[in-house]
């Protein structure tokens, strides 16, 4: 039956074609068909010039009409990537928010439309709104960046024409003050404006959308207990304020606090002083702290021994000036004598012997005089004396007249007691470390020398207050006037900043630590005094107490013997 | 041969030809039409997925976020203060080496034996001799176990 529908289905359609064939070869009917094919080609070209004019039209002629122009693509919203701590915790993240805008072109009303929106918790004035929504050719304007959901959804219930939203992102610091200097902040564009949210603005943006992160090295438990610790502190002992770096001896930062700080999450509520990171940009002389170097200096040159002995009986006279001894034992000193009780007459006179050349080089291999490296952009230049003479080389030795970062003086101190290896300080994990370019600065002998020496103030010095029963705390405290102008103060109105700079364990130190306050003043259970020993020395203490059970994998050695005890006439 | 005839079968030929033609075309074109419909559809699929997946996204990264504020260090310490006042912080003599941890081992093993001497008169001094050259053994059995350990890694 198939076959034969088709059959006939063929001869039809063959049939239909012969009798066309047949009638063309009339006249008339050629005719006939010219005309109809010009009437259809005709109807043809006005469809097309129809099309052609509209596409012109919404192309060129009206070329935004009623559609608002769209300023982000969906990639050019600027999603950045997260900043973690080196357990992987949040710092930094980007959440989703919306934001509102207008095209006062469409909008009907605005004075309605103004009055309606400023009703609105948060929102701007209706003045505000007015001004905006004014030029009527602008096809865009912000009215509010990153709203609320609530916002959100009570401006929708609205309804009013030419007032829509944006999906957009917003930088979120979870932590608040506690990594504020460190991390940094964004404009609301999501550009980074200070610290490693600067520094690697580009490449945060470029992975913002990849999933990747941004591994640092801090470390956020540790942080917090540094943070907590130095404000108690700064509380206790009525300072300005105070800062605190814990360092790896690989150069990895994992704690870095400046007070006062600032919340970054509230920009508009900030005073722009709390903003200054004292750890990197703050540029101090750092007292007696820098007697670590003087007296790696004096050993490594080979000028002194730990037994070689320094007479600090009597003051050192330079013209009007008097370098003098805080609380002085006025006898000859051993070079362990005079780090132990941090005598400033000793350690110029150790300086006299090897002199401002060799002092200048051993500075500049330690890294004393220039900025800090570390990925942040806020960093200072060291103040550097512009002629180091006998005399600036006497006071660089116990810590005046060279001014340098608390972060540059860790770096230097640990890699003095890293094995006299350099260290290069880093805020950012990476696979390799700075190891195959390994910089030699003091010998291995003056390394192990430094640090019986500094374990010395910990157990008979200024550090006694540092030390944690079990493990070998290694330390040096310094107290510094602060500069007044051209002078350091009277006696009773004199400023002083104190730190304690030490670490764990002895033998291999795996961990330093920097802490400082400024301007702390004297309490009546630090017996009136206002020096390091007294105020920083305990906070040190407090931060070791709570960091070791952390830090402390059970492979940090106990207590050790202390072999240069035998250059020590110990006080009763 | 008429060459009228002959003509006449090639223009059926011809019209067969283009009759095929065009339904191939026809063929064609349904086919391609429908395969336009279809990746217009699979299109917007994707599209709706991408978007559901952004949203994903968004929302993990606000939980990140959200997890991340409840593990605030500070917030947890007032909480483990006010729930759990009996717990204190781990301190420093709390935590020992693998050396330590071998020694108190061994102790508990040694102890017995001692004991056990002791019970059947052996000097004191003997026993302090065995508990000393059992450490050793024991000790430089541990390292060696170690450092076998340390080499098959």
């Amino acid at each position: 039956m198939t076959e034969s529908f088709l059959k006939k289905f063929v001869y039809s359609v063959f049939k239909g074609f012969a009798l066309w064939r047949k009638a063309g070869s009339h006249a008339a009917v050629i005719k006939a068909l010219r005309s109809r094919i010009m009437f259809s080609g005709a109807c043809c070209i006005i469809v097309f010039l129809v099309i052609l004019y509209r596409l012109a039209d919404v192309m060129i002629i009206s070329r935004y009409g009623q559609i608002p122009p769209k300023i982000f693509s969906q990639e050019e919203i600027i999603q950045k990537a997260d900043i973690v701590d080196r357990n992987g915790e949040l710092l930094a993240t980007s959440l989703i928010t919306a934001s509102c805008y207008a095209d006062p072109s469409v909008v009907i009303d605005i004075e309605e439309t103004a009055n309606k929106l400023s009703k609105i918790q948060e929102m701007p004035s209706a003045e505000k709104i007015k001004q905006k929504l004014s030029d009527k050719n602008k096809h865009f304007v912000w009215i509010m960046r990153h709203v609320t959901p609530e916002i959100q959804e009570k401006v929708m219930d609205l309804g009013l024409p030419g007032i829509k939203f944006q999906k957009d992102y917003k930088r979120i610091y979870i932590h608040g003050n506690l990594f504020s200097h460190t991390i940094g902040y964004t404009d609301i564009d999501g550009t980074g404006i200070c610290g490693l949210e600067r520094q690697f603005s580009d490449e945060l943006k470029q992975h913002g959308l990849s999933g990747k992160r941004l591994v640092t090295t801090l470390d956020l438990r540790l942080q917090s207990i540094v943070y907590e610790e130095l404000s108690s502190a700064i509380k206790k002992y009525s300072a300005q304020g105070g800062n605190g770096i814990l360092m790896k001896s690989n150069g990895e930062l994992l704690a870095i606090v400046s007070l006062p700080d600032y919340n970054p999450n509230d920009l508009k509520h900030v005073n722009i002083e709390n903003m200054f990171n004292r750890n990197t940009l703050g540029v101090f002389e750092q007292g007696s702290i820098l007697k670590i170097l003087n007296v790696a200096i004096a050993l490594d040159s080979g000028y002194a021994q730990p037994g070689s002995i320094f007479d600090a009986t009597e003051p050192i006279r330079i013209g009007r000036f008097k370098i003098t001894d805080f609380k002085g034992k006025h006898r000859p000193l051993t070079l362990t004598e005079a780090f132990v009780y941090s005598s400033n007459i000793a350690s110029a006179k150790m300086a006299q012997m090897f002199g401002a050349k060799i002092q200048q080089e051993y500075m500049r291999k330690l890294g004393m005089l220039g900025v800090p490296e570390v990925e942040i952009p806020e960093r200072g230049h060291a103040i550097v004396p512009t002629y180091w003479n006998d005399t600036t080389c006497m006071t660089v030795s116990y810590g005046y007249g060279l001014a340098s970062t608390p972060l540059q003086t860790l770096t230097a101190v640990t890699s003095i007691v890293n094995d006299g290896i350099r260290v290069h300080p880093t805020l950012i994990q990476r696979a390799s470390q700075h190891n195959s370019m390994e910089e030699r600065i003091v010998s291995r002998e003056t390394s192990i020398l430094v640090r019986e020496m500094m374990r010395a103030v910990v157990c008979y010095g200024t550090g006694k207050k540092a030390d944690i029963p079990g493990i070998s705390i290694i330390g040096k405290t310094g107290t510094a006037y602060k500069l007044k102008g051209r002078g350091y103060g009277s006696d009773g109105n004199r400023q002083r900043i104190t730190t304690f700079i030490g670490g764990f364990p002895k033998d291999k130190p795996q961990y330093m630590l920097l802490v400082s306050l400024d301007d702390p003043k004297a309490t009546s259970e630090t017996c009136g005094y206002a020096t390091a020993g007294w105020n920083i020395a305990p906070t040190a203490h407090k931060i070791f107490e709570r960091i070791i059970p952390i830090l402390n994998d059970g492979t940090i050695q106990k207590e050790s013997t202390l072999k240069i005890v035998k250059y020590l006439k110990l006080d009763k | 041969m008429n060459p009228g005839i002959g003509a006449r079968k090639a223009r059926t030929e011809l019209n067969k030809s283009i009759i095929l033609s065009l339904l191939f075309l026809l063929c064609i074109g349904l086919c391609v039409s429908r395969m336009k419909y279809e990746v217009v559809f699979l299109k917007n699929k994707l599209k709706e997925i991408n978007i559901q997946l952004d949203k994903c996204q968004d929302d993990i990264k606000i939980y990140n976020a959200e997890w991340s504020f409840l593990n605030d260090p500070k917030r947890l310490q007032r909480l483990a203060s006010k729930y759990l006042p009996h717990l204190r912080p781990t301190e420093n003599r709390q935590i020992i080496n693998f050396e330590t941890l071998i020694r108190s081992d061994f102790d508990k093993e040694i102890s017995k034996n001692i004991t056990s001497l002791v019970e059947r008169d052996v000097p004191l001094q003997g026993a302090n001799r065995y508990a000393s050259e059992a450490f050793g053994a024991f000790l430089d059995k541990a390292i060696k176990k170690h450092e076998g350990a340390m080499e098959s890694d």
